[in-house]
């Protein structure tokens, strides 16, 4: 019995060994962390002692942690406001919607009525919330 | 650098859309997404008369407007 066990070890061994695991995949080149943020947020959602206006700042921190992602500092400020009502400032003017998707350089808002803009990180100046920041609305 | 901002646009494609740059607003459907340009098919169908193609570098849309 404790030989099976072993050789079932040694074949998952080996299969990690040839197959890139998870982790490996998500921060290979040309990897999107929005993927990684997908995968880490159910993670955390799993977890019912973590409060869900925690989330996000848990995201940032293991984005932070494994750093090499190239991403600009307003994706951690505007995840951390998913699902709120923000004010974007860019190099055009400003736009009011609620935030419901977060990339490494965009997020998606949603306007009054139920206009989609797609905003570029590149050309942000200013994002402005209300309230403390990371509070959950 | 902004190659995941051109995928998310990229997804829009054949949808009408506004490109808004610090020069002007270009509305029509898009064509094509990349990190480098951003296309718009503008004033028509594509391939009719008036029909022009808007290539706008990536790097200077602050936003695009699903119309």
């Amino acid at each position: 019995m404790a030989t099976q066990s072993n050789l079932e070890e040694l074949v998952n061994l080996i299969e990690k060994a040839l197959r890139p695991g998870p982790l490996a995949r998500l921060l290979g080149e040309g990897s999107d962390s929005k993927e990684l943020v997908d995968l880490l947020t159910e993670l955390f959602k799993s977890d019912a002692t973590i409060p869900s206006a925690s989330i996000s700042g848990k995201i940032n921190t293991v984005l932070e942690i494994l750093g090499g992602i190239d991403s600009s500092p307003f994706a951690a400020i505007a995840r951390s406001n998913l699902n709120n009502q923000v004010l974007i400032t860019t190099t055009v003017g400003t736009i009011k919607g609620v935030i419901t998707e977060v990339g490494n350089w965009y997020a998606v808002l949603t306007e009054d009525e139920n206009i989609t803009v797609i905003v570029n990180f590149a050309n942000t100046l200013a994002i402005e919330s209300e309230g403390p920041e990371g509070e959950a609305k | 650098m902004n190659n995941t901002y051109a995928s998310r646009v990229a997804t829009l494609i054949g949808q009408n859309v506004q490109v808004t740059t610090s020069v002007d607003t270009i509305t029509g459907t898009l064509v094509s997404s990349d990190k480098t340009f951003i296309k718009v098919n503008t004033g028509g169908v594509d391939g009719s008369e008036g029909s022009k193609t808007v290539s706008i570098l990536t790097s200077v849309v602050a936003y695009i407007r699903v119309v």
